[in-house]
């Protein structure tokens, strides 16, 4: 009955992110006979080539090796990035979630510890794991990723940058004459995309950081109620108003609430603080 | 049914300003826990708030929002003297240092607490940056109440609301140009280079041709043959040479038939491509070809491209709030002009909800801006893009129109690229404004249906799995609550945990979608959704200030 349950519970996990795939893997797939049989050009190219274009235009990478180039399939292709693009971002970004996760998971499990951050929603990994991840991606990259740069220099590492942080410029493009070098280039630029969001993340937050660090007032937090995003110095005033009192009224009131709760709190205190301990353990 | 769907229901206002607890009703473990959470922020408070001897003190110092504010303007100031070193605040400094002796010993050494006191403000700061620039009527109230030291800095303040995020953008320009100097410094004079060479090998193909050619003359040669092969060697060669030379050097057929190469790479050029690697959209043209120039290039865009981001996302907020309060003030206008002539929309209301004094009559300002405006908005400006470049290049407006959508969307396939000359200033502005609004609408629109996917499919059981808004971020309950708990027991001082979380406990917001009345629940057992299927829509209607359901029938008896 419990292993049921569990497995019900990971099936429930698992199950939006395999219909978010299943629903990006037919989007593609669509997409692809669409452009082969809008575009003359694309029409010509293999299928694989045309759901690689696909991919390129959706995750922004945009090489511009391959582009729509009739107006009905510049017009397809608007659109099929307005439902592509937010598809495979919300799946990649989901994928780093998972993966972040993981890490932490095993990182607690490694030091059997339970970390804080095994507890944290959204913590992002350490900067040296990433940056150990993605000297790991680029080795594979420089022995395994065909592209149209010189081999086994300095252009591996460019290449393989501007593709995951989706630059593209498309001076260097990845080869993928073959099936198996398809599957090859793909896989290398969905990972390679993941580790960059993972990267993304963790630099943006350091920057916000270190700029964007405004003081928190109490007043400007949005509250959910009722259905409607209001915030908590507007609930004020208009508690205020149907009371017919002032806003400095009601938040005097608000204060001796406070109070009384502090009054009533300090009597169980050390009872309380005991249960928590035991709770936590 | 109706007790199935009571776990997150009320939402009562019952504490100062921000402090809204929430009330859990069934009996449930974890309840208790959440209680005893809450009431533990609450008073820890007042524990702070003791200090002060009397509540006017209190008031006029506003501790609630203060305490938040003193570690972090205690930390923003150092760090704004370690990158600035400017000298813009110095009595700042002395305020903030009198606050500290106000606050005693407990602030400061929870400032101190430096990577913790991150940790925490990572999560509750993650998302509202900007959002301080509309100060509402309430804090005006405040404002006048304060004495006269704080009506002095009225300027200051709005200098230090403004100055961080000009700061950013400023230093995101900065860092563009720096990085576009660096490329012209080390481009350019490889470029000049690699083209004269080229253009000298190709000028040297023309001369063996012409020297074959009078070679042949001169021996009287008249076979077609021989004429034939040489020519076809020749261009062969010649038709490599030219390959090459577009292909790898990026010469064009004018600076052939010229013999003079002009500059790809021109400051104005770099400045181009250095905004089209940090925005992602990358082009293609120009691209470094130094290996210099492509090691800067992934060192560039490491810092870069985050950078961007978060200064235009920064501006989109910005945007998106201006839009927020415009359109808030057309409601007003509509409804001002249609108060009126319209009859009252009614929303149901229940017995419970009804008798605690919320009525109809309760006007709560709806905010929420409708999909389709966010949309149009969109759409609009990239046909404003389209009559733009469709004026300043020869294109035509669907051309142009799916130019700036691709390169909005920064996919940037490079098969159609604007001319970089004395447009290319206007063109960017077109492009980093473009990339501001569509943020814009991401966060106007997007986040809505983010938060919805988080909340689908999960019945709330329990406060635990309830989800909680903190600072704009959706998280578990549990593992907030998990993860105060856990840094609770690691600091040994107690006090430098309470001012730390006091700010957590008044934000803790259980979150409730705007239309949950029409979410089914994925994990509801099959009884209760039969019965919720089998009642008719008409039969069934949720009140509008506690969500629960009840039947029309029952309760209007």
């Amino acid at each position: 009955m419990k292993q049921k349950s569990s497995l019900e519970k990971l099936l429930r996990r698992i199950a939006p992110q395999a219909i978010i795939v299943l629903i990006l893997t037919t989007l593609m797939l669509v997409g692809a006979a669409i452009f082969q049989s809008i575009d003359p050009v694309l029409g010509e190219q293999s299928f694989y080539e045309v759901v690689f274009f696909e991919f390129i235009t959706i995750s922004t990478i945009g090489y511009g090796n391959q582009y729509p180039q009739t107006h009905a399939s510049r017009v397809f292709s608007i659109f099929f990035s307005i439902l592509g693009i937010p598809l495979l971002v919300v799946t990649l970004g989901n994928f780093g979630k998972y993966l972040t996760k993981f890490y932490w998971k095993t990182h607690g499990w490694i030091f059997s510890e339970r970390t804080e951050s095994e507890l944290v929603n959204d913590k992002d990994m350490p900067g040296i794991v990433i940056a150990c991840l993605y000297l790991l991606t680029f080795a594979i990259g420089f022995f395994f990723i065909p592209h149209s740069g010189a081999a086994y220099s300095i252009d591996d590492c460019y290449f393989s940058f501007i593709s995951f942080a989706t630059v593209g410029f498309g001076d260097k493009v990845p080869q993928i004459d073959t099936f198996e070098k398809f599957c090859k280039v793909i896989t290398y630029l969905v990972w390679g995309t993941i580790l960059n969001i993972m990267l993304i993340s963790y630099v943006t937050n350091w920057f916000t950081q270190l700029f964007a660090r405004q003081p928190f007032r109490g007043t400007d937090v949005e509250v959910m109620i009722g259905g409607q995003c209001i915030t908590v110095s507007e609930i004020t005033s208009l508690v205020a108003k149907e009371f017919h009192a002032s806003p400095h009224q009601v938040r005097s009131i608000l204060h001796d609430i406070n109070g009384i709760m502090e009054d009533m709190k300090t009597e169980e205190d050390s009872e309380k603080s005991d249960i928590l301990v035991a709770q936590d353990l | 049914m109706t007790s199935s769907s009571r776990g997150y229901q009320r939402v009562d206002s019952s504490g100062d300003g921000g402090s809204l607890l929430m009330e859990e009703e069934g009996d449930n473990p974890h309840e208790a826990l959440l209680h005893r959470n809450n009431d533990d922020y609450a008073s820890t408070y007042h524990h702070v708030g003791v200090e002060y001897d009397s509540y006017e003190e209190l008031e006029r110092h506003e501790m609630d929002d203060r305490v938040t504010e003193i570690p972090e303007g205690f930390h923003r100031r150092q760090r704004r003297n370690l990158i600035y070193g400017d000298d813009v605040a110095t009595d700042e400094e002395l305020r903030v240092l009198r606050r500290e002796a106000l606050f005693g010993e407990e602030v400061t050494r929870a400032g101190l607490g430096r990577a913790e006191y991150y940790e925490d403000s990572h999560l509750i700061h993650s998302c509202d940056k900007s959002g301080h620039e509309d100060i509402d009527d309430e804090s005006d109230d405040e404002s006048k109440d304060e004495d006269e030291e704080e009506e002095e800095t009225g300027i200051r303040k709005f200098a230090k609301l403004v100055l961080p995020h000009v700061a950013l953008v400023l230093l995101t320009c900065t860092y563009t140009v720096i990085g576009a100097l660096i490329f012209y410094s080390v481009e350019q004079p490889h470029e000049q280079m690699m083209k004269e060479q080229q253009l000298k090998l190709i000028y040297t193909r023309q001369n063996e041709f012409v020297d074959d050619l009078i070679r042949l003359a001169a021996g009287n040669e008249t076979k077609r043959y021989e004429w034939e092969s040489l020519a076809e060697r020749h261009m062969h060669n010649m038709s490599d040479q030219l390959f090459v030379a577009f292909e790898k050097y990026f010469l064009t057929s004018n600076e052939v038939k010229k013999n003079a190469a002009t500059e790809t790479w021109t400051f104005s050029s770099s400045i181009f491509f250095a905004v089209t690697v940090v925005t992602t959209i990358g082009y293609g043209n120009p691209v470094p070809v130094t290996n210099i120039g492509r090691i800067w290039c992934i060192l560039f865009s490491l810092l870069g491209i985050p950078l961007t981001l978060v200064t235009i996302a920064d501006l989109g907020k910005f945007l998106s709030e201006h839009l927020v309060w415009l359109y808030g003030n057309y409601l007003k206008l509509k409804y001002l002009i249609l108060s009126r002539h319209r009859k009252e929309r009614r929303e149901h209301v229940c017995e419970h909800c009804h008798s605690h004094g919320m009525g109809h009559d309760m006007n709560i300002e709806e905010k929420r801006i409708p999909a389709f405006l966010v949309l149009a908005i969109l759409i609009v400006y990239t046909a404003f893009g389209g009559v733009l470049m469709s004026k300043l290049e020869p294109w035509s407006f669907f051309t142009s129109f799916y130019w700036s959508f691709i390169t909005m969307t920064t996919v940037g396939f490079g098969d159609l690229m604007p001319r970089r000359d004395g447009y290319m200033y206007i063109i960017l502005l077109y492009i980093i404004l473009g990339l501001a609004i569509t943020t814009m609408c991401i966060d106007l629109v997007g986040v809505q249906y983010i938060r919805k996917i988080h909340y689908f499919g999960r019945k709330i059981q329990d406060a635990r799995s309830a989800l909680a808004v903190v600072g704009g971020k959706v998280v578990l309950v549990s593992e907030l609550y998990a993860n105060l708990m856990q840094k609770r027991a690691r600091n040994m001082s107690r006090e430098a945990f309470i001012v730390e979380n006091l700010y957590v406990s008044k934000h803790i917001i259980p979150f409730i979608p705007t239309d949950i009345r029409c979410i089914r629940y994925i994990d509801q057992t099959a009884d209760a959704a039969t019965i919720s299927t089998s009642s008719s829509a008409i039969d069934m209607q949720s009140c509008r200030f506690c969500h629960s359901r009840y039947s029309l029938n029952r309760a209007f008896k």
